[in-house]
């Protein structure tokens, strides 16, 4: 027992007041309860118990986990470096400095940044392990110290022949796992003390830190409160350093200072949410914020608007943008992005109005970019890849700019005639756009298919190129930075840079309309090329075969690599319907390889061609705003997609 | 010839006792942690930093109070003489992720005893069902 009971003994000496008494009625009945196990005591009453004081000592004993002394001395910390594949020995030392020997649960652990100050933590012993804590084998999984006693436990740290260069922080962790006492009381304390290890494994190193996330509330006389998401993206340690600027309305700099409480170490792939208190906002005045923060080898800004009176601030609801959150995957492309952010809003600029495309390997989000972009489902996405078989266009109508937006299909080694033609149509396409996007899913490594892509693009020299990291929300921000600095490198290898770099998330509509604005001033000046309204120039019979092959695909996993084709011959409106009831008859046919397929297709009692018709009739009846009988067949075109006659029959 | 030390950290008790609150109402229930004293005689120029983490709070028939509603306000006081500054963790959640109890920063010379208090509050809601709620708190010094 801790003696923490103590603070809720009841007085012995009768209370002359009655409420007093009653009181102490309800803490006998707790300490009865607290005797069986509890805590904190819910009881339908309405008062409280007065909170227990500090505790009676019952010391909980003192141990220390230190690196071994080796020939340099005492270390404070372990500091290693290892290659990728490489494996280093050491030892730990755990000194009880108690008159009873402890046990202790030792493990080891990845490091993180506390969400609030961005303190050194480490992730707990039942928690995944990703990097040095799964890459650290200790001697001894538990151990107990004699009383007064010293001990070592040899560990190796073998890193993966695939880990990524940089710092893995991480550290050797005795944890007191069996505290004292018959029951926690309320919140039972372990405690664990740990000796850190700074792991660097050896490679190419890419300092990147971000400013993301700028707001201000409050204002004027009661002060207002400035926070922000400081982040680092790359794959080493930073010591980050920060300031704030604020400039009035000519851009005169109102006050600058260095803001503090910044963590000390912000380690690779980590967040920190930071506040500063800014005491004196100008009373009447519209203001601009930038925080600039950096660190060996990196920096970043963003920037936002304050406007003191609540009145301003409705009139200027529109011209109020949160200034973008400046992504800097390296120093060049950071000095860009942060210059994009610079861009006033109230600027007027000439319409602008282009074509651009989306390049990458299958399934590289292209589809999913466009609909993101566009705001409408209009090109085909489906978990396959290369279901796009057409040049979709995408059309994004902005007040400043008109995009539109060619979505290629995709890109693979040409295995068939097939895959020969949709290179060609690519290659084409390339050559006719004003910006190209080359789309990199963050959640895979860069492959050789991204590196075939990459070099055909070096060969378009006028066309400004955008390189954009898709499906960021799949992945933590760590691997988001190191795709960054992976397709940065590639250019750089190939001898071309990019005009931009991005990140975005399509599915979480994150840094979507960033890639809009970066995009809009590559277009050259002219009106709008389409009229308002029109989301694409597709003809409606090839969407609608499109539709179709995509609930074909849907849930086909892997029985049927791209054999599936779609024909639409007819769409006909049914003739004697009443004016207010149409109805629209669509004939289309469902091509496949090999007669095997037929069976997946159609599947048991006709229940997966059932399945793949009402679903694609819910699409075209959305698309076309009528409702519609889909009259489908499957046949097969044996060998279709090395027949150059087929293809041209198909459409192609 | 001054040998370097170790760090480390004793606790005075080891259990919280958070106080009761009415069924109905909800609240907060407040505590204290015991006392934790850090003493850091390694003499070199690191710093350290003391987490703590909270699971959820687990009552009778596996009724939860989730760890993030714990939030505390911790301070810290360096002993005289001591080379270090310490800062206490900024006020609020706990939770399962952690929050700072206190650190010193990196400096040329370092080093200390520090005596660390922090008040907690667990956010009850109203009709939480009546009983005991148990959770463990780990602090981590690094």
């Amino acid at each position: 027992m801790t003696g923490q009971d103590q603070g809720h003994d009841p007085d012995p000496d009768p209370d002359p007041d009655p409420v007093r008494a009653h009181r102490h009625r309800h803490r006998r009945r707790y300490r009865v309860r607290s005797a069986v196990a509890a805590a904190l005591v819910l009881l339908a009453a309405v008062f409280l118990l007065a909170p227990a004081g500090t505790a009676a000592a019952a010391d909980n004993g003192q141990w220390s986990v230190l690196p071994a002394a080796n020939n340099l001395g005492q270390r404070p910390y372990f500091y290693l470096s290892a290659a990728p594949g490489g494996t280093v020995a050491d030892t730990v030392t755990i000194a009880n400095r108690t008159d009873q020997p402890r046990t202790f649960r030792l493990y080891a652990a990845d490091a993180y940044n506390t969400a609030r100050d961005g303190g050194f933590a480490l992730r707990g012993p039942d928690e995944p392990r990703t990097a040095t804590g799964a890459w650290t084998k200790l001697a001894r999984e538990r151990i107990t110290v004699p009383a007064r006693t010293v001990v070592g436990v040899g560990f190796t740290l073998t890193v993966p022949d695939r880990a990524e260069p940089g710092d893995h922080p991480g550290a050797v962790v005795a944890l007191d796992d069996t505290p004292e006492g018959t029951g926690p009381q309320g919140i039972g304390v372990q405690q664990a003390v740990a000796a850190r290890v700074y792991l660097r494994v050896a490679g190419p190193t890419a300092p990147a830190l971000a400013v993301e996330d700028l707001r201000v509330t409050g204002r004027a006389a009661a002060g207002a409160e400035i926070s922000y998401t400081l982040r680092n993206l790359g794959n080493v340690t930073l010591r980050p350093r920060a300031a704030l600027a604020v400039t009035g309305a000519l851009g005169r700099t109102l006050r600058s200072r260095t803001l503090t409480g910044l963590p000390a170490e912000l380690l690779p792939g980590q967040e920190v949410r930071l506040t500063a208190r800014w005491e004196d906002p100008p009373a009447l005045e519209w203001t601009r914020l930038t925080v600039t923060a950096g660190a060996d080898g990196t920096s970043s800004r963003a920037t936002v608007g304050h406007a003191a009176h609540p009145a301003l601030n409705g009139l200027l609801a529109a011209a109020l943008v949160l200034l973008a959150a400046a992504w800097s995957a390296l120093g060049a492309a950071s000095g860009r992005m942060a210059r994009m952010s610079d861009r006033s809003p109230e600027t007027t600029s000439p319409h602008r109005a282009g074509f651009a495309c989306f390049v990458g390997r299958p399934n590289a989000g292209k589809s999913t970019l466009t609909n993101a972009l566009v705001g409408t489902k209009v090109a085909i996405t489906s978990n396959r890849p290369q279901t796009t078989r057409h040049t979709v266009r995408g059309i994004v109508h902005r007040p400043d700019a008109q995009l539109v937006l060619v979505d290629t299909p995709g890109l693979h080694k040409p295995r068939t005639l097939l895959g020969e033609r949709l290179n060609d149509v690519v290659r084409a396409t390339w050559s006719e756009v004003d910006v190209i996007g080359f789309c990199l899913p963050a959640d895979q490594k860069l492959g050789p298919g991204d590196k075939f892509i990459v070099k055909e693009l070096a060969g378009i020299k006028k066309t400004p190129k955008i390189a954009i990291i898709t499906k960021t929300d799949l992945v933590e921000s760590k691997v988001v930075g190191e795709q960054l600095i992976a397709v940065h490198q590639l250019a750089e290898e190939l001898g071309f840079e990019w005009a931009e770099i991005v990140p975005v998330s399509a599915v979480g509509d994150s840094q979507v309309h960033l890639l809009a604005d970066l995009i809009a001033p590559m277009l050259p000046e002219s009106p709008p090329l389409y009229p308002e309204g029109d989301l694409t120039d597709e003809p409606e019979m090839v969407m609608v075969a499109e539709l179709i092959r995509e609930a074909a695909l849907e849930g086909v996993r892997d029985e049927l690599p791209h054999s599936i084709a779609v024909v639409v011959e007819e769409m006909i409106p049914r003739e004697n319907r009443p004016a207010d009831r149409p109805l629209l008859d669509i004939h289309a046919n469902l091509y496949i390889e090999r007669p095997s397929q037929k069976g997946i297709i159609i599947g048991p009692k006709g229940a997966r061609l059932k399945e793949v018709g009402m679903k694609s009739r819910k699409h075209i009846e959305a698309l076309l705003g009528t409702p519609v009988f889909l009259d489908l067949h499957v046949k097969v075109a044996k060998d279709w997609q090395r027949d150059p006659k087929q293809l041209r029959k198909l459409g192609f | 010839m001054v040998e370097p030390g170790e760090l480390g950290m004793t606790q005075q008790g080891q259990a919280v006792t958070l106080g009761a609150v009415p069924y109905g109402d909800g609240g907060a229930a407040a505590g204290r942690i015991g006392t934790v004293t850090v003493k850091d005689a390694r003499g070199g120029p690191a710093g350290w930093s003391l987490i703590g983490k909270v699971t959820d709070f687990t009552g009778a028939g596996g009724l939860r109070i989730p760890g993030a509603s714990l939030s505390w306000t911790p301070s810290c006081a360096a002993a005289a003489g001591s080379p270090s500054v310490c800062a206490p963790g900024s006020a609020g959640t706990v939770g399962p992720e952690g929050a700072v109890l206190a650190s010193t920063p990196d400096a040329a010379v370092v080093g200390g005893t520090f005596t660390i208090d922090a008040t907690v509050a667990l956010q009850v809601p109203p009709y939480t069902a009546p009983g005991a709620y148990t959770a463990v708190l780990t602090l981590t010094l690094s």
